[in-house]
């Protein structure tokens, strides 16, 4: 069964995981280890993890334009392990993005509207809305509050070829959480993934189990929190080995890779 | 095998979704993680009353060797609480090795002024103090705590995945801090920890019912740690911190 090599400590295998929500680089804030692209594949081969979209922390904590360009280079340097989201900012919507996109590894856009002064809904973000829509791209959020998951509903509806990730936001406390399951239940391109650094044992069933497994997609943040800690959740987690599969790559397949 | 060395049995003021509640459903657990022991404190010691909260423990885990019992204590006021004294002599009767103190929520003074007779009663008893880095003002705070009580074994509990730039400094400076993992979820932080500062002063924790101890022991048992560092991370430092005899 899924997650029975947990207690020996032994990695993962014959199972597909995909990490929709990774990072590469890092933050001034507090120290960080091991953030290097190089560190963050060196963990997944440690653990069997098979892939991972990365946005660079550097574009979401001072220059996007920098860090965007430091996350393509990652990409084709770990070409088939690690894919791309172009990190947007209101602040500097004068970008081609197109360009990114023309490397096969680049999958979706990021949106860290806190650290960047302002909310998603931004009317500076609306030319990435209508390039994701155009595009049917995926765009994953951090969602750390309830607001978010308002304002991702709103999109979600209005652009509907564009895919919606509440990052964070399923597994957060209850006010948050019960504004991510409307959205997600309301809007079929919506989806959940379970990044969180503190949560009870029983979230990733009680997620699983609102969303529905189709719709909650194994996250980790990685470099910012140790994914084993999340991967070990889901994976030991009361569900089925079906749901902990749909949750630990097949969703972040189906989303992330339809285009291609 | 693990030992756990922060956990929490009884009722907070809130709870999430899906969250364990009750002692059944924290040994359902420890069963599914091979976890042998945890130290265990109470929500009421906590949150409302530390007498009654501490009286609970013992009548919620009904004599379970499962569990190593935490009470709460705080420095001497008037004739309200037991001196330390006294407290110690309690806590030896009814077979609790370690303590929980609550400085924030209770609003007191870690100060020599104030609870210099709590804590080296504590030291001198052997008895180590367990206290979450969010009831400390700061790591300042901590420092402090550490270096007017040198005698006195601290456990700082849920330091969380920031905390590197402000323990790493006390841990050198202070051989008697010890340092629980739960929440300390900075990617690859055991390892690093380990490398750096050797295996000696890290405890395994969950931190129930709040955190996960599915999350924390994934993160130690899939950890690249030697299996020398993962044992003693697990349980033997725990064990030589409270006392073989009382395990």
């Amino acid at each position: 069964m899924i997650g029975d090599n947990v207690l020996s400590g032994e990695p993962f295998r014959g199972v597909d995981i995909f990490d929709i929500h990774a990072h590469i680089h890092q933050t001034s804030d507090f120290q960080m280890l091991d953030t290097t692209p190089d560190d963050v594949v060196k963990t997944m081969d440690a653990l069997g993890i098979s892939g991972a979209c990365v946005s660079s922390i550097t574009s979401i904590h001072s220059d996007c334009r920098l860090g965007n360009e430091l996350m393509l280079d990652a990409v084709k340097r770990h070409s088939g392990r690690l894919y791309g989201y172009v990190v947007v900012s209101p602040h500097d919507t004068d970008v081609d993005l197109s360009r990114y996109f023309e490397y096969p590894g680049i999958l979706g856009l990021k949106v860290h509207a806190a650290f960047h002064r302002t909310t998603i809904d931004d009317p500076g973000y609306i030319p990435f809305w209508e390039f994701a829509d155009g595009r049917s791209l995926p765009v994953l959020f951090h969602a750390w509050e309830a607001a978010d998951s308002v304002c991702i509903a709103k999109l979600a509806e209005r652009y509907r070829c564009a895919k919606f990730i509440i990052g964070h936001g399923a597994v957060r406390i209850k006010e948050v959480r019960r504004e991510a399951v409307n959205a997600v239940r309301r809007f079929e391109n919506v989806w959940a993934d379970t990044t969180i650094s503190l949560s009870p044992d029983g979230t990733i069933e009680d997620a699983a189990a609102k969303l529905g497994a189709d719709r909650l997609c194994y996250g980790s943040d990685i470099p910012f929190y140790d994914c084993r800690h999340v991967l070990g959740k889901v994976a030991t987690s009361r569900l089925s080995d079906a749901e902990k599969e749909k949750i630990l790559g097949q969703n972040a397949r189906r989303i992330l890779f339809q285009n291609e | 095998m693990l030992f756990d060395a922060n956990a929490r049995l009884g009722n907070a003021p809130s709870r999430q979704d899906g969250e364990p509640s009750g002692t059944e459903d924290i040994i359902a657990l420890m069963d599914a993680f091979n976890v042998k022991k945890a130290v265990v404190y109470h929500a009421v010691a906590q949150f409302s009353d530390i007498m009654l909260g501490n009286s609970l423990l013992a009548r919620e885990t009904g004599g379970s060797d499962r569990f190593l019992l935490q009470w709460a204590v705080l420095p001497p006021l008037w004739e309200l609480y037991p001196r330390p004294c006294e407290w110690i002599k309690m806590m030896r009767e009814n077979g609790v090795v370690s303590v929980r103190i609550f400085p924030k929520q209770y609003g007191h003074s870690l100060r020599r002024y104030a609870a210099a007779e709590l804590f080296d009663a504590l030291g001198e008893a052997g008895m180590p103090v367990f206290v979450e880095y969010s009831e400390l003002r700061d790591a300042d705070a901590l420092y402090d705590l550490c270096r007017d009580y040198p005698e006195t074994n601290f456990v700082l509990c849920s330091p969380g995945y920031r905390c590197l730039r402000q323990i790493v400094p006390i841990m050198d400076s202070c051989d008697n801090l010890y340092m629980e993992t739960s929440n300390l979820f900075m990617h690859n932080g055991l390892a690093e920890f380990c490398r750096y500062q050797g295996a000696g002063r890290l405890l395994f924790g969950s931190g129930m019912p709040t955190a996960s101890l599915a999350a924390a022991a994934s993160q130690l048992l899939l950890s690249d740690l030697s299996r020398a560092e993962k044992e003693a991370v697990a349980s033997g430092n725990l064990k030589k911190l409270l006392g073989e005899a009382y395990l």
